[in-house]
């Protein structure tokens, strides 16, 4: 397995990222596919309020307390 | 004293000669004066007579030519009156029915602006309620909650795609 | 007395020209003068003297009328002229000089005579021959002699009756103007002159009477 094989995972949190979630994220991200061929980047975006938001290739994980909220407010309208 | 002699007849003759004269010089002209006068008399009283008749009649046609226009002067009012009461209604109807449409008009707009006005209120306060929404959870959330946040909505994520994927790796092992 | 009473005065071939036959000549000649000048301008509204005579011709045809309907104009010339003629008659007695015509008994019954002679005549016009006749012997044949008796009787009875009055009466004033000739006969021609209008008026009425009878028709009285 090469470096240039390796696949970029980006992780947008309001807060920067403690080591203690870096672990639950990794631990979580193993069943679905391999972390050792992943390279993490962090990216602290306020307005997602809770959550995470991971962009993994072309697969987009939207875990945010925002996207929750739209999704309810759409649900609404 | 008494004594008759041939002079009898001198005396009948004389009689008789002036009953001729009188007759001519007295009766005749008289009573043809008076025929005259009487017939006179009589045609104008037949004159007058005729006149009155004719006056009469005349009364009568006047009476029953003015009770005829009358009659006719009625009919017309009566004819007028039926017309005008049609116009009036007519006149109603149609300021009734446009009075009508006016207000379906009206009121058909006073519909749409009203929703208008809804929708856009409810806009509003999904906005503004969502806007409250994030702003409580901002101030709710801190790193010990996003902590749980993250390790709850990644486990309910991740567990989707599992079962998505488990179908994927599966053909390519 | 010699005065009174007609005499001769002359001839005119056989017939006597008397007194009496002058001063009828008189009065026939002052009523047809007066006729003349008032029917000469008869006028259709009547002046005061028109309007007397025709009073008095209607006055007559009313009388003829009244007995005989409707039989005033036919009757009206003799009777009109009988009435005119012996009241204007009698009357002549007053004026000085002259004798009434009618105080002549030849005067008298000269007009008896023509009312005698009308009497058929004009029941003979009006009726006919045998209507006429027919009066002679009703109600019975028996009679007809006491009829023409008394039509004879009754025309001297006419003549008499009006010669009697007027003469008698002209006798009474001639007496009195010879016994009181200043006012005492006043009243007394005064009187003539009622008498001789009542004389005339019954002539005349009388005349009426008998013209009237003979033109009645048979059972229409």
């Amino acid at each position: 397995m090469d470096s240039s094989n390796k696949e970029i995972v980006k992780f947008i949190t309001p807060f920067p990222m403690t080591e203690l979630q870096k672990n639950i994220v990794k631990n979580k991200l193993s069943r679905i596919g391999n972390i050792d061929q992943m390279i993490f980047q962090e990216e602290v975006d306020t307005s997602l309020i809770g959550g995470i938001i991971i962009i993994f290739g072309e697969m987009l994980i939207d875990c945010s307390l925002r996207t929750q909220l739209d999704k309810i407010k759409e649900g609404m309208i | 004293m008494i004594s008759i002699d041939r002079s009898i007849i001198f005396q009948i003759i004389n009689f008789l000669v002036l009953v001729a004269l009188l007759f001519r010089f007295l009766f005749k002209p008289v009573v043809q004066a008076l025929d005259k006068r009487s017939n006179h008399i009589r045609e104008e009283m037949e004159k007058i007579e005729k006149e009155k008749k004719a006056a009469e009649e005349m009364r009568l046609k006047y009476e029953e030519e003015s009770k005829n226009i009358q009659i006719k002067f009625q009919e017309m009012q009566e004819l007028a009156n039926q017309e005008a009461v049609r116009i009036k209604s007519k006149i109603i109807d149609e300021a009734y029915q446009e009075s009508e449409k006016i207000k379906q008009t009206a009121e058909e707009k006073a519909r749409i602006e009203i929703d208008k006005l809804y929708s856009e209120l409810k806009l509003d306060i999904i906005d503004i309620s969502t806007e409250m929404a994030a702003k409580l959870l901002h101030e709710r959330i801190d790193i010990s909650k996003q902590d749980q946040l993250i390790e709850q909505l990644l486990e309910e994520a991740i567990g989707k795609i599992e079962i998505k994927s488990d179908v994927q790796y599966g053909q390519q092992q | 007395m010699e005065n009174l009473g007609p005499h001769i005065l002359f001839m005119i071939g056989p017939l006597p020209v008397t007194t009496t036959v002058i001063a009828t000549w008189l009065v026939m000649g002052f009523l047809v003068l007066v006729s003349i000048l008032i029917t000469r301008k008869l006028q259709f509204l009547p002046g005061r003297l028109q309007n007397l005579l025709e009073l008095f011709v209607e006055g007559i045809m009313n009388m003829i009328d009244d007995m005989a309907p409707s039989r005033g104009r036919i009757f009206l010339p003799l009777v009109g002229t009988l009435a005119l003629f012996i009241g204007a008659a009698n009357l002549t007695g007053l004026v000085p000089g002259l004798e009434a015509p009618t105080s002549d008994f030849n005067t008298a019954l000269a007009l008896a005579l023509i009312v005698f002679a009308a009497v058929p005549y004009y029941g003979v016009k009006i009726q006919g021959w045998k209507n006429y006749l027919k009066t002679y012997i009703s109600p019975s044949p028996v009679m007809a002699p006491f009829h023409i008796i008394s039509e004879i009787t009754r025309t001297f009875s006419l003549a008499l009756r009006l010669f009697g009055n007027i003469l008698g009466e002209e006798i009474v004033i001639a007496i009195l103007f010879i016994l009181a000739p200043i006012f005492v006969p006043v009243p007394m021609m005064l009187f003539a002159i009622f008498t001789g209008v009542i004389q005339a008026y019954i002539f005349t009425i009388l005349t009426i009477v008998y013209l009237s009878a003979a033109v009645e028709k048979e059972g229409e009285t």
